[in-house]
Parts: structure tokens; C-alpha cells; sequence
């Protein structure tokens, strides 16, 4: 019989045990006598041995199935969860991964597990201490499960499956959801054109049919992009294995939490985050938290406590992670930019607390073994920073030397439609996201201060450098004319700035399209949009332009 | 090496004539309305809409010679495997295929590496490669490398 035409199945099914295995090798290495835990690890085995079987995978059943012995002795109670269980099982569940991977690309599934299965069956306990688990590396997840969401478990899987036990729900390819999004996206281009064309032609019957399928357009557009949703226990779910993995080879201690991972974004921003969110977590544990015996020379418990925690605030999602380390000085950080020739020392003097932190973030701020001195951060920090606000995030950081480090980001709950502001500059009209706009503002000409070449305004009681849109666009200036001039104010990083416009043209829901090579390359800009009446305009990034 | 079962279209640029892979092509098509590009090098024309998508257009004889348009010529959009861009050239002549004695043969030249003999003509096979590792290097610095054009070159004896 021919099976090939079940194999997506069973390749988003196997990772999805596989998944749940990984969790609950973890959880039972904090809680080894959790019976519900090792119930639920025998049966992944089992599940997996049997699709394996059903499917033809020889090397998959049989590793499965000595896996599944293991369990089977454990669940018995012959020997204890220890961490050289875990260990095995961690193996196994890589093995099993990597022959899925081949499966899903297309190969057999083949490779020599002949010394795991000799291990595995072959494994006896220690002989001392078998039932008291090893501290180092021991990470325990605090989360709540959430039994009815079955997110894909690895990024890039063609699959998403929702509520998978309950008949009124479908597995959906997710090229199928992108195609929905597409479609749109230009159905909201082309009712933006429509609504032009009926200004010009000013028939009232046309208009109100138009504003009626305005209406419709944006609530399907609201429910597509509900599909396109997934929780970021997607990729949460993952964590508990990664830090227990980096605690072990670091000697460390580690207590992790997540709390919120049931949490909806866009699946293009979730995707975007598995780096960034692994780089901070890799920090955490390697730099950020103190080893057993320095902690407890600080008056800490030696067990060090990470945690993740997501929620939502308005139409944002706030993702911290938290460590009680050793915190970061950031007048230690001050110097090392002043050193590296990054900073100078006037512009130091300048710097808040919390705009001292955000120097880790600077490119060629430090590299690992020299940032050890001065706190212990700074690894890819500024590729963190990059990415959250390619997708129109934030990233912000605070710290207490000897307490610990908090970074937050704070992204959209979808990319590819956002509402913009258009701003005509020279003879162009580009598009600010919304997100990023704090209010726009008429400067009165006689209110600019000038400070040698540069000029400032009064805001409340915040003094705003003024930026021109026409220079950093290297576009050519407009004279102004009248008594004031438009800007905008935003926010970029830790500063506030009014970027000078020539005016405002509007506000506009538009489908963002990235660019391809070699546009995207330049920096600056989120992508392109076309406008109702045909023409393309740029979308700026504001934080990447200045 | 024989050039069976590939297609080439053939075109010409300031007088010259190219060749292009049909395989690294999405479309031919008239001019169309381009809206300008911020902080692009001057050879790019503009971006266009070409299928709802924004696609920058560069004027291929700017980019190679220097030299500004000189009639309204036609657009060669690249498949997107390649990118996502179009390229303005003045002419279409003709496409080439499965051509009893078409050759391809190793040549040597700024954006060239083979030539394809057709009748008794030699022309320049563009490699769109590295036309597009040049672009990308130079809309991300904003400075150009390269100022020679394929294929002009003294023949090898």
C-alpha cells in the first residue's frame, strides 16, 4: 500500500510527540515521581513506534520501541527518573527528530543508532544516589499546559493543526493562510482604489456601496489574520529543553518559569522571534546568571530563576525575560563603548540608566569573553534588536547591578496589514507606521531653537531634536512655506524625535509588501504598498532610517 | 557544449546585443510608470507595480555605461528566483532555441562568463548573478564597483 500521500501527517504528528516528549523528559527531571508525566512519556513512545511501523521506518519503530522498554522499567518502577534517563531520552529524541527531518525531506529516515540502542538497552543505574536527582541543569517549567492548542511545534512546518481531537476543526497548510492573507491584502488595495475613483466620479449610490464593502473587506480581513494567529507556546514550548541543555553545560542551576506562552501572534512575527528569544535566554544562562557557588557567596539561593513572561496590552504583546543575575552596570557599560570608540565622552554624559543598557545593543559593542568583564551581555544583541524592529517592535532593557536583568519586547499582533500615516516629502509620498507615530504636530517657525547646526523644539517640558525626512530620504529640501511646519513625532529607541515633513496626506490600512533582493538590502524601510491609485510608496522603518 | 533545450532571448543595450537565460525571466513587457526610489543608486528608474508587487526597475544601460535612456525601450522582469527586479533594455531582437549549431562556450567579462555562438555571431550570455550580488552591495553602501559593461573586452587570440 501506498503510504506516501499520509506522510505530512505523520511527520507534523511525530513532531508533535516528539515535542511533548522533550517537555515532559524535562518536567519529570524536576518532578521524577510525577506518574501522570511518565504515563504520558510511555505513550509518545508507543505512538510514535507505532506510526513509525505503520509508515515502514524500520530504524524510527525500533528506536522507539527501546525507548518505550526504558519508559516501561521506569513506569514499573525497576529503576529511577535520574538525569542519565534523561539524558538517554533526550538522545533518542533528537535521533527520532533528525530521521524525521530526513523523512520530511523526502529520504528514508536511515541512521546508525545502533550504539543508542545498545545504551538504551543496556542501561543500568548508578549505584549511588540513584532516586535523588542532579541539581546542575535541572530546570523546572512552572507554565500551564493548554491542552486544547496543538501549535506546530517546529518553525517552518507546512501544517498547522488546531484543536486536533475535535471533529469541527481541519489541518490547514499554512501556504494555503499566507494565500488568504495575500488575496487580502489586495482585495483592501483595490477597494482603497475603488474608493478613490468613486471621489472622482461622485456618485452617492456608488460611494455607499463602496463604504459597505469596506465594512465587509475589513472584517474579513480581521478573521483572516485571527487564522493566522498561533500562541507562542509554538515556540515556548521548546525553552524548558534549550536552558536545561545550556544550565547543564554551564554548571548552573536554574529555575525556569514561562508564564503567558497561550498568547496569539502573527505567524510571521512568531517565526521572526526564535532567534532574538533563544539569544536573550543563551544570555540569561550563560552570562546573566552567577554559578551555585557565587551565588550563594552573594547571599542567593544557588538555584537561579529565568522566566518568561508574555502578555498583552492593548494591541501589543509584551514579551519579558527576566533572570535574577548579576545584572548589568551601566556605567561599566558607558566605559567599555567609550573605550571601544563607540561612544564619546561628552554624548556618555548625556545618557540615562536606561540608555546606558541599550549600548549592549550596539554593533561591535563587545564579544562574549569581553563582555565577561564588565556584565556579561552583548552577544548578538544588536542582531536582537535589528530583528524585533524589523517587525515593528521594541526592544527595552532594564537592569539592577546584583539583582538581575529584565529585557521586554514589545511587538504588533500582525505585520503584513498596519495602518500608516502618508507623508508627502519632496515630490514623494512615503508611509509611517501608526505604531511608531506619538502625534503629529505644526512647529511654529518662531518657536525652533537652534543650538549650532542643530535644531530643537519644545514640546511639553521635553526638548525634541528636529530631523528632516527630506535628508535622511537624501531627497532634495522644500522651501517652507506659511508659519509652521508639519512633523511627526516618534520614538526611536530611547529618543524622541519631530521628523520634519513637507505634509500630511492621510491614514490608510495598507498591505505591506517586503522587499525582495536587492531592495531589501537597503535599510531604512518595512517594504512597499500600493496605494489606491496605482502608485507604490515606501514604508519606513523609522528606527532603521535614522 | 551544445546549447540544446535551453532558450535564450536575445536583446540589445547602446547597440550591443546580450543574451539572457528564458528560464531566469518572468515577463517581457512595455514601459510602465515607476515611482521613485529613496536613497537608490541613479540607475535605478524607479519601482513599479507589476502584479500588485513593487519591483524596482534599473536602467541596465545606466547601470553598465552611465548613459541615460535614450528611447522608452522595453522591461525584462527577472523570474523571482533570481530577485525581484526588472531590468530596462532597448530592444527585444528574437529567442533562441534548440538551434541546429548554437553553442555555448566559457568566455570572460564583467557580468559574463559564457557566450552562446549563434550563426556567426558571438553574444555575451549575461550572468545575472553577478549582476545582483553587485546591486546588493551597492544599494546597501550606496557605492558602486563595477563601471565596465559585459562582454566589451578584447577577444583572446
Amino acid at each position: 500500500m501506498d503510504m506516501s500521500q499520509y506522510k505530512d501527517l505523520f511527520v507534523s504528528e511525530v513532531r508533535e510527540h516528539l515535542q511533548g516528549m522533550n517537555e515532559a523528559i524535562v518536567a519529570l527531571e524536576g518532578n521524577p515521581e510525577d506518574r501522570e508525566q511518565i504515563d504520558f512519556l510511555f505513550r509518545m513512545a508507543h505512538s510514535i513506534k507505532g506510526m513509525a511501523a505503520s509508515m515502514g521506518y524500520g530504524e524510527m519503530t525500533e528506536l522507539s520501541h527501546k525507548m518505550e522498554d526504558l519508559m516501561d522499567r521506569i513506569r514499573k518502577g525497576t529503576i529511577g527518573f535520574v538525569s542519565a534517563v534523561a539524558d538517554l531520552l533526550l538522545e533518542g529524541s533528537d535521533h527520532l527528530s533528525t530521521m524525521l527531518n530526513d523523512v520530511d525531506a523526502g529520504g528514508s529516515g536511515q541512521l546508525d543508532i545502533l550504539d543508542l540502542v545498545q545504551r538504551l538497552t543496556g542501561y543500568t543505574p548508578p549505584q549511588i544516589d540513584e532516586a535523588t536527582p542532579q541539581n546542575n541543569g535541572k530546570v523546572t517549567e512552572t507554565s500551564d499546559k493548554s491542552p486544547e492548542i496543538a501549535a506546530p511545534k517546529q518553525l517552518g512546518q507546512e501544517i498547522i493543526r488546531v484543536k486536533p481531537d475535535s471533529p469541527q476543526n481541519v489541518r490547514v497548510k499554512t501556504e494555503v493562510l499566507d494565500t488568504l492573507v495575500n488575496i487580502t491584502g489586495e482585495l483592501i488595495t483595490h477597494k482603497n482604489r475603488m474608493i478613490t475613483l468613486s471621489r472622482d466620479l461622485n456618485v452617492s449610490a456608488l460611494s455607499e456601496a463602496i463604504s459597505d464593502l469596506s465594512l465587509l473587506v475589513r472584517e474579513l480581513h480581521d478573521e483572516v489574520l485571527k487564522v493566522r494567529l498561533m500562541p507562542l507556546a509554538s515556540l515556548a514550548d521548546r525553552f524548558p529543553r534549550i536552558v536545561r541543555d545550556l544550565a547543564k553545560k554551564n554548571g548552573k542551576e536554574v529555575l525556569f518559569q514561562v508564564s503567558g506562552k497561550e498568547i496569539e501572534l502573527d505567524r510571521g512575527i512568531v517565526e521572526e522571534l526564535s532567534d532574538p528569544l533563544l539569544h536573550l535566554l543563551r544570555n540569561a544562562v550563560d552570562h546573566g546568571l552567577e554559578l551555585p557557588a557565587d551565588r550563594i557567596a552573594a547571599g542567593k539561593k544557588p538555584e537561579g530563576t529565568i522566566s518568561v513572561d508574555v502578555h498583552r496590552e492593548k494591541n501589543r504583546v509584551l514579551i519579558s525575560i527576566t533572570d535574577d543575575g548579576k545584572g548589568m552596570n551601566p556605567r561599566r557599560l558607558v566605559d567599555a563603548a567609550i573605550e571601544k570608540g563607540l561612544l564619546r565622552r561628552e554624548e556618555a554624559n548625556l545618557l540615562s540608566s536606561q540608555q546606558a543598557l541599550m549600548l549592549v545593543c550596539l554593533p561591535g559593542f563587545s564579544t562574549a569573553a569581553e563582555i565577561s568583564d564588565v556584565s556579561g551581555r552583548g552577544v548578538g544583541m544588536d542582531a536582537v534588536r535589528t530583528t524585533v524592529q524589523a517587525i515593528g517592535g521594541n526592544l527595552s532593557i532594564e537592569s539592577t547591578p546584583g539583582k538581575g536583568s529584565c529585557f521586554t519586547l514589545s511587538l504588533p499582533l500582525t505585520i503584513s496589514i498596519i495602518q500608516i500615516l502618508l507623508v508627502a516629502c519632496s515630490s514623494m509620498i512615503v508611509g509611517l507606521p501608526v505604531t511608531k507615530v506619538l502625534r503629529t504636530v505644526d512647529i511654529r517657525k518662531d518657536s525652533v531653537l537652534r543650538r549650532g547646526k542643530r535644531k530643537f523644539f519644545q514640546l511639553g517640558d521635553k526638548e525634541l531634536p528636529l530631523v528632516s525626512l527630506h535628508r535622511l530620504l537624501s531627497l532634495p529640501l522644500s522651501p517652507i512655506k506659511g508659519e509652521s511646519i508639519p512633523a511627526v513625532i516618534i520614538e526611536i529607541g530611547e529618543h524622541t524625535v519631530a521628523l520634519i515633513v513637507d505634509r500630511f496626506v492621510g491614514q490608510q490600512d495598507v498591505f505591506v509588501k517586503p522587499f525582495g533582493s536587492p531592495l531589501n538590502r537597503m535599510k531604512g524601510f518595512l517594504g512597499g504598498a500600493i496605494l489606491g491609485d496605482g502608485q507604490v510608496i515606501f514604508i519606513i522603518d523609522p528606527a532603521n532610517l535614522l | 557544449m551544445s546549447g540544446r533545450g535551453r532558450r535564450f532571448l536575445i536583446f540589445t543595450l547602446c547597440g550591443d546585443r546580450f543574451a539572457m537565460n528564458v528560464s531566469d525571466l518572468a515577463e517581457v513587457m512595455e514601459t510602465t510608470p515607476t515611482f521613485p526610489i529613496p536613497k537608490a543608486p541613479k540607475s535605478f528608474l524607479g519601482v513599479m507595480n507589476f502584479h500588485g508587487a513593487p519591483i524596482p526597475v534599473l536602467d541596465l544601460a545606466s547601470f553598465l555605461h552611465g548613459d541615460p535612456p535614450k528611447s522608452a525601450g522595453r522591461i525584462l522582469i527577472l523570474d523571482h528566483k533570481i530577485g525581484s527586479l526588472a531590468l530596462r533594455i532597448d530592444t527585444v531582437e528574437r529567442i533562441v532555441s534548440d538551434i541546429r549549431g548554437l553553442q555555448i562556450q566559457q568566455d570572460e567579462g564583467s557580468y559574463v562568463r559564457q557566450s552562446i555562438l549563434f550563426n556567426t555571431d558571438k553574444i555575451p550570455l549575461f550572468a545575472l548573478d553577478i549582476l545582483m550580488t553587485e546591486l546588493e552591495n551597492e544599494v546597501r553602501t550606496g557605492c558602486k564597483k563595477s563601471e565596465s559593461c559585459p562582454g566589451v573586452k578584447e577577444e583572446k587570440e
